[in-house]
């Protein structure tokens, strides 16, 4: 919290052998409603402009306006003062001119802050030497003494936001504002949210200062500086999340992906036993339970029904175990029973050939659609490299383009359009619209290409199943038919070729099973950092909770305190919202309802002068509301378009409430507000004004001369 | 009564109807096709266009080139070629001018600068490339073998 208590202005005039010879003002300041009243032109611009200065914020009067540079000539050249009893005027040159501010914080520290404005030392291009930094006296400038405490301090060096000597960081400090770390572009990575960007919210310059809300804030490079300001001054905690939502987000992707990759490979393995993973989830969980359900089906050719792996397995063993048992036959023991078998299996294999015909035809169908697309593929990216150098050769205007209309010889017109000697006239795409066309095409293409490419992928590891059943099949009916012709004493070979084959066959199904028990370890694993994080993303939206609440409370605060009690009536109370996410995050939006996702501008939904009362109310509600806020509001003129004089009145009665803090209202005394037919019909008069209020009690002023300036010759102390 | 309206969309221009990109091929084709002065006859550089269409295209010219072949398959005119020779004398690139009993189109200093330049920067440069893998191929070559025509 900072409270200003005194502003003194020093000038020491050129050419004076006097001195005792001082001009300028001395201004006090105290808690709650000041106001600085004057009229046009008589240098409260000046005063004001002195507190922006003294403060370091010159660079919110005027854009990338440093140091004595963003301030008028009264305080760095010449100045003028008139003879209250003669009117007489009389102009005065600057030798040396010097603003003390006196500021107290909420720790009872007083300190003064000491900046030249004009040190007559100037270099080669005319900047002052010394402008670039401030002395802090600390004590008040009443008890200024020569064994007082002081010390220099840079507003223009490189680190002034955080570093020992940085004026800034010493503001910031005495405020007792713990400055929070933001995204910054211009920086590479991160800097401190800038004090000149703070006080944008709490110095509202005279004229572009009402344009727009914080309309005065220096480009820092800080990423969405304006929602960071409100952000740290109502003390959210999206600030300090806003890099942990970050970190989550991208922690997340990685598990995704992780996620997606382990599924593919069991989408393959799947393939490869022409069967299917069961209970799979369709997108990441963090439930461990559900991926105990997750089986492997695979088809059991003998009775055509799908099996687990685990169970399919268990029963070839079984049968394998059978067949080991039994003694070893003779074909002529088996004869009958390998008849039935060849049968059975020339059945069989009809039935696959006519399956896998299928499948192939269908497979090649789609190699050579890839091959197609791929040509295809080629010949767009070739164009596309081609339109871009015609784009390139436009660009670098090597070519003279607009001199196609004039051959030299004939002086006929002559078309750049080739595809009109082809007898085609209908409307061409310009370049850039070729250009974009054809990357599209592009982009379209290879996307197909990809899908397609998985596609190939898991169908040859299908073939490679089915050549292998075909296989599997082929050899065993040659068995049959050998031993169908064999003696009747000979051992059969048909029990053998089975036992081998089942041999291989679970083999074949444990190292699935092994495979596959070793993906699912790997859905569990990402499972449980799924689960971890879910719990840090809790944890991200209590804090979010507390943040709507926070929200809430402003938006309460701002509609019933301020905004409407000020005369705001182009919209309903309804319709008026503080926007809590994106776009206008933080500011007030017109909303057809809460629920609406579609917010509108304020300002654009508001009368010139509403949008004056919104920015009032905005301004005193950071003021009241916002926790980590300075505790100072600077109005400057804040009778502005076509304000009605009752609803000044209201803001003067508004702003003489707030004790705590301080307000500086920098006004004119008399000033037409409201013309019809050029006749006045409503004028601010401050003195009606504040008729309610009792003066030094609800309210400070500071009233400027009637004749003369701001600037006047200060009494010897 | 339905009331059908048909709306004219714009199309968009292949490459092969881009006039700058036919007048680099153009350029390419007399500075890296022919021998100086950097002449060509409209039967050369139609058959040279002909050529650049596609690669089986490419690779008959490149046979007659090396004397491998002594015909060439029936072949199509460049039907822009015309204009697109019209746009490159508007730009000072080229000229035309009866020499013997031909036209011939010659390159110009300011054609070579235009393709020193878009080689400086790197543009259509796979399709210059291909010019000069084809190279050049004397005049009365190309008049003997159009005598001749195959089908393979």
């Amino acid at each position: 919290m900072i409270k200003l208590r005194r502003l003194r202005l020093v000038i020491l005039p050129a050419g004076s052998i006097d001195t005792q010879e001082k001009y300028g003002f001395d201004i006090p300041f105290h808690s709650g409603l000041n106001i600085v009243a004057g009229q046009n032109s008589r240098g409260k611009s000046t005063i004001g402009s002195s507190i922006y200065y003294a403060l370091g914020m010159e660079e919110l009067l005027e854009l990338g306006a440093m140091n004595e540079k963003a301030l008028g000539k009264a305080l760095k050249k010449e100045f003028e003062t008139t003879n209250p009893e003669t009117g007489e005027i009389t102009a005065h040159r600057v030798l040396k001119s010097r603003i003390l501010l006196e500021v107290e914080n909420d720790r009872g520290e007083v300190a003064t802050i000491s900046r030249l404005i004009n040190s007559s030392e100037f270099d080669t291009k005319g900047n002052d030497l010394k402008t670039k930094k401030a002395l802090i006296l600390y004590s008040a400038i009443a008890d200024f003494n020569k064994d007082m405490r002081s010390q220099p301090l840079f507003i223009r060096n490189f680190n002034n936001n955080t570093d020992d000597y940085g004026f800034y960081h010493w503001l910031a400090d005495f405020i007792g504002l713990d400055l929070p770390e933001v995204v910054n572009n211009s920086a590479k990575g991160r800097s401190p949210l800038y004090l000149q960007a703070i006080f944008s919210a709490l110095f509202i310059e005279q004229t572009k200062g009402w344009s727009e809300f914080l309309a005065t804030i220096p480009f820092f490079g800080i990423n969405k500086a304006k929602e960071k300001v409100i952000e740290f001054l109502l003390n959210l905690k999206e600030l300090a999340i806003s890099t942990e939502r970050d970190d989550i987000d991208r922690e997340e992707t990685r598990l995704s992906k992780k996620w997606d990759q382990t599924v593919a490979r069991l989408d393959g393995l799947a393939a490869e036993l022409n069967g299917n993973i069961k209970e799979l989830p369709d997108k990441i969980t963090s439930d461990q339970d559900s991926l105990k359900i997750i089986s492997l089906m695979v088809l059991d050719e003998a009775d055509q029904r799908e099996k687990s792996v685990g169970a399919l397995r268990n029963k070839y063993e079984s049968e394998l175990n059978l067949l080991m048992l039994s003694p070893v036959k003779k074909v002529g023991e088996n004869k009958e029973h390998i008849r039935v078998r060849l049968e059975e299996l020339y059945g069989i294999q009809i039935d696959f050939m006519k399956k896998y015909e299928e499948f192939d035809i269908n497979l090649n169908l789609q190699k050579s659609q890839y091959n197609n697309i791929s040509k295809h593929l080629a010949n767009i990216s070739k164009e596309l490299v081609a339109q871009k150098g015609i784009k390139n050769v436009i660009e670098e205007s090597i070519l003279i383009t607009d001199v196609y209309d004039k051959c030299p010889t004939c002086h006929q017109t002559v078309s750049d359009d080739l595809m009109k000697s082809e007898g085609v006239n209908i409307e061409k795409y310009t370049l850039d619209q070729n250009i974009s066309y054809l990357a599209g095409q592009q982009g379209m293409i290879k996307s197909s290409i990809s899908s397609l490419r998985t596609i190939i992928e898991e169908k040859e590891l299908m073939r490679k199943y089915y050549l292998n059943k075909q296989r599997q099949l082929e050899e065993e009916i040659k068995v049959i038919l050998r031993e169908l012709i064999d003696d009747d004493r000979d051992y059969s070979d048909v029990d053998s070729l089975k036992r081998v084959r089942l041999e291989k066959e679970v083999n074949d199904l444990k190292y699935a099973e092994m495979r596959f028990e070793r993906y699912i370890l790997g859905l569990n694993e990402v499972a449980a950092e799924y689960q971890l994080l879910l719990a840090r993303k809790d944890k991200l939206e209590s804090s979010v909770a507390e943040d709507k609440l926070t929200l809430t409370n402003f938006e309460t605060v701002f509609k019933n305190n301020y905004l409407f009690p000020f005369g705001y009536d182009s919209n309903q109370p309804g319709n008026i919202f503080i926007q809590s996410e994106e776009p206008f995050k933080y500011f007030p939006v017109f909303k057809f309802n809460s629920q609406s996702e579609l917010p509108q501008s304020i300002k654009t939904n508001s009368s010139a002068s509403d949008f004056v009362r919104t920015m009032w109310a905005y301004s005193l509600s950071l003021l009241v509301a916002g926790k980590n806020h300075p505790g100072l509001l600077l109005l400057d003129e804040p009778g502005q378009h076509s304000i009605r004089s009752q609803n000044l009145q209201t803001l003067f009665e508004a702003s003489a409430k707030i004790k705590d803090r301080q307000v500086i209202i920098l006004t004119s005394v008399q000033k037409v507000l409201i013309t019809e037919n050029d006749k006045p019909v409503d004028k601010l008069d401050l003195d009606t004004l504040l008729l309610k209020l009792k003066v030094d009690e609800d309210y400070h002023i500071y009233r400027l001369p009637d004749t003369g300036k701001s600037i006047v010759r200060l009494p010897i102390n | 009564m339905i009331d059908v309206k048909l709306d004219i969309k714009p199309i968009p221009v292949p490459l092969r109807y881009q006039p700058i990109y036919k007048i680099v091929m153009l350029l390419a084709v007399l500075r890296f096709g022919c021998a100086r002065p950097y002449a060509a006859t409209f039967l050369k550089l139609h058959l040279y266009m002909w050529a650049l269409r596609s690669n089986e295209n490419q690779q008959i010219l490149t046979a007659i080139k090396t004397k491998t072949r002594d015909s060439v398959v029936p072949w199509v005119f460049e039907p822009a070629l015309d204009q697109v020779i019209t746009l490159a004398v508007i730009n000072g690139f080229c000229t035309r001018d009866i020499r013997g009993n031909d036209l011939q189109i010659e390159l110009k200093e300011k054609g070579q600068e235009f393709l020193t330049k878009l080689e400086g920067l790197g543009l259509f440069a796979e399709d210059i490339s291909r010019v000069k893998d084809i190279g050049v191929v004397p005049q009365s070559t190309i008049a003997a073998v159009n005598k001749k025509w195959e089908l393979h």
